[in-house]
């Protein structure tokens, strides 16, 4: 048995695999190596992605595992499989680069690692592997690396020469901008004094665009001149901080010594009305809100809702009238119209038919939300509300290079996706069309930026620095 | 000791032979065009894309018709069996993760208690994906057709506890071709 699982190893890795392939999860981290944290263990369960695991798929039997750590970024991983006693992990057989050490882990260096044998289930529960990542030493990023180079460490699983799973962990590389203490930026009430992220327009030696540099409190830059025919904008991101937005800055002058001081805001604190259609829904409303919380202010959006939560179990008539879907150009005005809309704020309704999620084009301040939605639903709609819109132009990231589907305005994936880059950030607040600004909940220079458009004033949607 | 070193020497060639003979008759798909691997994960693909859409306005359930006559035994299972136990696994451990951070989060920012003890949490949230896959199979099946999508639907109909994911049946086998 175990040489013919041998042999299935050897022609898996000689006779080529399908390329494209549907990812479990597929995340994204862009970084500056010198804010580089610790890599969280990463979890990954033995198994196939869907029930039966593929067309034509045999029947139940061992996966095989063929596991990529990339030698730019990692030196090695270390993989611990939980729910597997030691006998099991004596039967896996390791090819590669990988070795299993005496702890009963899987040790692998950089290249190629083929683990096979792992059984679906194993008294009655599936096996997980926790990896652990470690990164090269003395990382440095050049420019060039800027790109989706789309490595890091990427696991794919297989049924003989059925693929039947996938996870993949991309880790792109930025430089970081030099530290000298020639001029500064300092921030003030910075709420929770967590790494704040700054991004700047401005003029040194030429027009320098989207720079970002980190603080807590001072940010210590190069000598950044007088405008002159350059944009001079400050953009702050901090967590319980509202997103500061300067568009015309005036302090720097062409001598080193300058302080440009930002003055943090309390977070931005949004009104929505919820309209919840059965009490069951109304509970998925509330802890929809309470994740919907948590992910806006873990990514600095300086944005927190507070919502208020109607129960109209039972009411025919504003269950009627609500309806299970948006509504048309024409037929919108009955809904606005009535006793269960809001104007000038964002109204969201929890509705007894099985969609998950959309935000309606005849009136931005709706969002429907159907029975079976994730966790991240709410958080998507309201990103469409809030300018990432429309779809096609990016406002789903679906395929777009240097997006994984780790990101809240993915176009379904998991629904623990909890992320938004600095530049989708910038928009939700900052578009004219983000129902931020329209409602007046936010006051302060706006832009005209599609999410896909990228130019002076509107930065590539991809640009980000992690951690957030 | 000779007459045993020279029939292992024969085994050891015989595998040989069977092994090459194996990766000779795997790797020739050009004679034996039975298999085409990235099809199949062409078709996995778009069956996940479709399962777990947001708003679904992307062509998902077009992608998924282009390999019906593949992908319809799955939505079958899918629309029986739900979620796979690795997908599930995955999402129960995310869930209880994102729990413990709400709870810890809560605590300066009241507004993201949960309002569920962890338990009742992850089975709200797994109980949503189940009732996803198996809506979205559902519809699979009636765009698919043909009498044994209608008989998987209304096997489920009889079956499926899930109120919402019934009407999607109701409304799937109404409209299956």
């Amino acid at each position: 048995m175990r040489f013919l699982r041998f042999l299935s190893v050897i022609t898996l890795l000689a006779c080529g695999l399908p390329t494209a392939h549907a990812l479990h999860w597929d995340i994204v981290y862009r970084f500056c190596p010198r804010d580089i944290i610790e890599i969280p263990e990463i979890p990954i369960p033995v198994g196939c992605e869907v029930v039966d695991c593929c067309p034509g798929c045999p029947g139940p039997g061992y996966i095989d595992w063929r596991i990529f750590v990339d030698k730019t970024i990692l030196q090695s991983a270390t993989m611990r499989l939980q729910g597997l006693d030691q006998k099991s992990l004596g039967q896996l057989k390791i090819s590669g680069a990988g070795k299993l050490n005496e702890k009963g882990e899987i040790i692998m260096g950089a290249g190629e690692t083929v683990v096979s044998g792992l059984p679906e289930m194993f008294n009655g529960a599936v096996p997980v592997a926790y990896f652990k990542t470690q990164m090269i030493k003395d990382i440095q990023a050049t420019a060039a690396e800027e790109t989706d180079t789309g490595s890091g460490l990427e696991v794919r699983q297989f049924r003989g020469r059925f693929q039947v799973n996938s996870f993949r962990y991309r880790y792109i590389k930025f430089p970081c901008p030099p530290v000298l203490k020639l001029d500064r930026i300092v921030l003030n009430n910075n709420t929770s004094t967590d790494s704040a992220i700054v991004l700047m327009d401005n003029r040194t030696t030429a027009c320098n665009n989207d720079q970002i540099v980190r603080t807590t409190g001072t940010a210590f830059l190069g000598n950044i001149k007088s405008k002159g025919a350059c944009r001079s904008t400050v953009a702050v991101f901090s967590d319980d901080n509202a997103m500061s937005y300067q568009n015309n800055v005036n302090t720097w002058t062409d001598n080193a010594g300058d302080t440009h001081t930002v003055n943090l805001q309390p977070v931005i604190t949004v009104p929505v009305s919820v309209w919840a259609t059965t009490n069951a829904l109304l509970t998925a409303a509330q802890n929809d809100f309470a994740n919907a919380n948590l992910l806006y202010n873990q990514n600095n959006t300086g944005i927190q809702f507070n919502p208020t939560y109607t129960n109209v179990t039972g009411n025919n008539t504003a269950i009627n009238t609500i309806g299970t879907g948006c509504p048309t150009a024409a037929t919108v005005g009955n809904l606005q119209g009535s006793a269960w809309y809001t104007g000038n704020r964002l109204n969201i309704y929890y509705v007894n038919s099985a969609f998950t999620g959309v935000n309606c084009g005849a009136d931005r301040n709706m969002n429907f939300i159907g029975t079976i939605a994730n966790l991240g639903s709410l958080p998507h709609e309201i990103g469409h509300a809030y300018g990432l819109r429309p779809s096609g132009n990016w406002g789903h990231v679906n395929g777009v290079a240097g997006f994984g589907n780790n990101n809240i305005m993915w176009g379904g994936g998991p629904g623990t996706r909890n992320w938004f880059t600095v530049a989708q950030t910038f928009r939700l607040n900052t578009d004219t069309t983000s129902m931020l600004n329209v409602n007046g909940d936010r006051t302060g220079p706006t832009e005209t930026c599609l999410p896909d458009v990228s130019s002076a004033a509107c930065p590539v949607l991809t640009l980000d620095a992690t951690p957030h | 000791m000779k007459h045993s070193m020279k029939s292992s020497g024969a085994v050891l060639r015989l595998c040989l032979l069977v092994f090459a003979g194996l990766l000779f008759t795997a790797c020739d798909n050009k004679k034996t065009p039975t298999v085409n691997y990235q099809e199949i994960e062409a078709a996995r693909t778009a069956m996940v894309n479709w399962l777990e859409c947001e708003e679904c306005t992307e062509g998902e359930l077009k992608a998924v018709l282009v390999h019906s006559k593949r992908l319809q035994p799955m939505f079958m299972s899918t629309l029986k069996k739900g979620v796979a136990p690795a997908s599930t696994e995955l999402y129960r451990l995310e869930l209880e993760k994102r729990y413990d951070e709400l709870v810890a989060y809560s605590e300066k920012h009241p507004r993201s208690k949960p309002t569920l003890p962890k338990e009742k949490f992850v089975q709200l949230y797994l109980d949503k994906l189940t009732a996803q896959y198996q809506s979205r199979a559902a519809k699979a099946l009636a765009a698919i057709g043909g009498e044994e999508s209608k008989r998987a639907l209304q096997e489920a109909l009889q079956t499926t506890r899930a109120e919402d994911v019934k009407m999607t049946i109701k409304q799937a086998l109404e409209e299956a071709k």
